[in-house]
């Protein structure tokens, strides 16, 4: 007994630091052994850095607006003529083909089409990474808490998280944007919100394997309160599965915000999912708008999805199949 | 195990209790009402049609700055005939009396019992999520089996890229491919303004059905036969298969009887949450495909505030959702009997 009662912080904190390379140089080391091990998923994570690289300069450097409207001359053109489609000199440049000024055409109303995907990528990456970033933050804080007091606060927080994961996902979505005018924010915020109980899941499962650890008693044991273990002791150790599962929500926060623009109900501005909606209508004539705006959400969720596979195999090969 | 029962029975009770509460405060916290729709749609409409001359425009701005008064009375009345006027906690008091005598009241929008209304837009729902579930299982078996026994080869890479693409690809992209081209080549008739159900007119709603239970299918069979691939995988490596293996089994024996047995548990774990989506019903499909289910129904009772209709909706897919929850962890008691009441809960 007096030997345990011996036992200084000071010699803790001692055994806590082995010696190791600085950090800089270990998470270089990890990175390179990522991008050599998993080849697939280095391929996912350039794309994911492509996509994300549009979204942050695309909308710059493109020529044009994206609410810009583009004309042509009337080929009709006729100032005398009684039919009404000849008393125009120009006609709007409504679903034209790919061309040289516009590579992937024009949209039902006249607007360049890779402009408007370029301003859809920009958006996305804001919900998805706004999204994941927000959900990963409360949903590792309800996780930890939850899986380390145990016991009633578990079982109330849990009922509260099956609640609502029972509630259709787009419709949880839609009584929370709804509360207001629909804007990005809020949109986010919703998101947010959707993913957030999830993460939770994962996080309290991962807190609950952790907190029987030697570490975590003797951290009580010389008197460390409940928050800074969770900060300190717990959060470290969970944060494999934490990273793992920021890089599946922000797939999983696009896909459910394409959702909700390809109803109009998300927040206004040009938007894949709305893409689309309105390229469906016009798919006989012009495919294009349809075709580029699924597949660019399409192309996005599956580079973060592989990505997220891939960091799980390398960092938490146990994860597999959750 | 009886105590298990009563205990994860009791937690699925408190669950339903919080959503109901969740969904009856956030309809009220949403802005506008179906009171001042409803309002707003009576005065209105007519004031911009009588605006034909300059006399007719004067005497409506009179009309309607008298009508203001009007309008305020109107809406009082309405909020009265609707029951949005009393305090939010005496609606809530007559929210929990309506449901326990069995009458959760009438839909604002059609003025029906919401128990009809929901008792019409089931069949749809079932329909489609029935057909959307035969095509994933098609699917997914045969495609997850194969890929785990011959795992890592070139067929299983070709199925698992398959899989990945339709974990990724949004339903509602397929199904509008689907029917673009459909429509494009003449292969179906997509009747949409009639939206028949079996009961009416088999072919025509199996055409009408078909694309988005494609989309619904495709996306829940990736997700089905990445569980069946993984959870096969982990089977395959116990060593009770070497030993199958080693007594000279031959290969179909050991995957019917020894494996697939005992990779039913995760398959199982995710029936749950296919029969979930099944109540649920898929929303952006069926509003895609005009089809009157439930999920259709439950979006519009959102965005026009149809409270009653949103509420009773809300109790029956969550309250279904959570049910068969619990009887899947407890089939699990069934499937394997090492499975123990200590190692559910926790």
């Amino acid at each position: 007994m007096s030997e345990v009662a011996q036992l200084s912080p000071r010699r803790i904190t001692d055994f806590e630091q082995p010696e190791e390379a600085p950090r800089a140089i270990r998470i270089m080391r990890a990175l390179w052994r990522f991008l050599t091990t998993k080849k697939v998923g280095a391929i996912a994570l350039v794309i994911c850095i492509v996509i994300l690289g549009l979204g942050v300069i695309g909308p710059y450097v493109t020529p044009y607006d994206k609410d810009e409207v583009f004309f042509r001359d009337n080929p009709n053109y006729d100032p005398d003529s009684f039919e009404k489609d000849a008393l125009q000199p120009t006609i709007l440049q409504r679903l034209e083909n790919p061309s040289l000024d516009h590579p992937l055409g024009t949209d039902d109303l006249g607007r360049d089409l890779l402009t408007r995907v370029l301003f859809g990528a920009q958006r996305s990456m804001q919900f998805g990474f706004g999204a994941a970033f927000l959900s990963t933050v409360f949903g590792a804080l309800i996780g930890v808490i939850s899986g380390y007091f145990g016991g009633i606060v578990d079982l109330v927080l849990q009922r509260f998280v099956d609640a609502m994961i029972a509630i259709p996902g787009l419709l949880f979505l839609l009584l929370l944007v709804q509360t207001g005018e629909t804007t990005v924010t809020r949109v986010i915020i919703a998101l947010a919100f959707l993913g957030a109980f999830g993460v939770s899941r994962v996080v309290r499962s991962a807190t609950l394997s952790v907190r029987s650890s030697v570490f975590i008693e003797a951290a009580r044991v010389v008197g460390v309160q409940p928050p800074r273990i969770m900060v300190r002791h717990i959060l470290p150790n969970v944060m494999a599965p934490i990273i793992i599962i920021f890089s599946i929500t922000i797939g999983s926060s696009i896909l459910a915000e394409a959702g909700l623009s390809f109803l109009n109900l998300g927040a206004p501005g040009p938007s894949w999912g709305q893409m689309v909606n309105t390229g469906r209508q016009f798919f006989d004539t012009n495919p294009v708008m349809s075709l580029v705006g699924g597949g660019a959400i399409t192309l996005t969720v599956l580079a973060f999805n592989i990505f997220g596979d891939a960091l799980r195999d390398v960092l938490d090969p146990r994860l597999r199949g959750a | 195990m009886t105590n298990y029962i009563i205990r994860r029975f009791v937690g699925n009770l408190v669950v339903i209790w919080i959503v109901m509460t969740f969904v009856f405060l956030a309809l009220r916290v949403l802005p506008g009402d179906f009171a001042a729709q409803q309002v707003a749609n009576q005065f209105f409409s007519g004031a911009t049609s009588r605006g034909q001359s300059d006399k007719a425009t004067q005497e409506a701005q009179g009309a309607e700055e008298g009508a203001s008064e009007n309008v305020d009375r109107a809406l009082q009345a309405a909020r009265e005939r609707l029951g949005l006027h009393d305090p939010v906690i005496v609606q809530y008091g007559k929210y929990w009396r309506d449901i326990f005598s069995g009458n959760p009241g009438k839909s604002f929008q059609t003025a029906e019992s919401v128990v009809d209304m929901t008792a019409d837009a089931l069949p749809y729902t079932l329909q489609l999520g029935v057909m959307a579930v035969i095509i994933a299982a098609l699917l997914a078996a045969p495609v997850g089996i194969f890929s785990a026994i011959r795992p890592d080869g070139f067929i299983d890479g070709g199925l698992r890229v398959f899989a990945v693409f339709f974990l990724a690809a949004p339903s509602f992209w397929t199904a509008a491919l689907l029917s673009g081209w459909a429509v494009q080549y003449d292969v179906l008739t997509i009747d949409v303004v009639s939206a028949p159900g079996v009961w009416d007119d088999a072919w025509g709603s199996f055409q009408l059905f078909i694309i988005p239970a494609l989309a619904g299918g495709l996306a829940t069979g990736a997700v089905l036969m990445r569980f069946l691939r993984s959870g096969l995988l982990e089977v395959l490596r116990q060593d009770y298969i070497r030993t199958a293996h080693s007594k000279g089994l031959r290969e179909a024996v050991i995957v019917y009887r020894h494996v697939l047995r005992n990779a039913l548990l995760p398959i199982v774990t995710i029936l749950g949450f296919l029969t979930a989506s099944l109540i649920a019903g898929n929303v952006i499909l069926e509003q895609m495909f005009n089809i009157p289910g439930m999920g259709r129904q439950f979006l519009r009772a959102i965005l026009d505030r149809d409270v009653p209709l949103a509420q009773f909706m809300t109790l029956l897919l969550v309250g279904g959702v959570v049910f068969v929850n619990l009887l899947v962890d407890l089939s699990y008691f069934i499937i394997d009997p090492r499975v123990t009441v200590e190692g559910a809960s926790a």
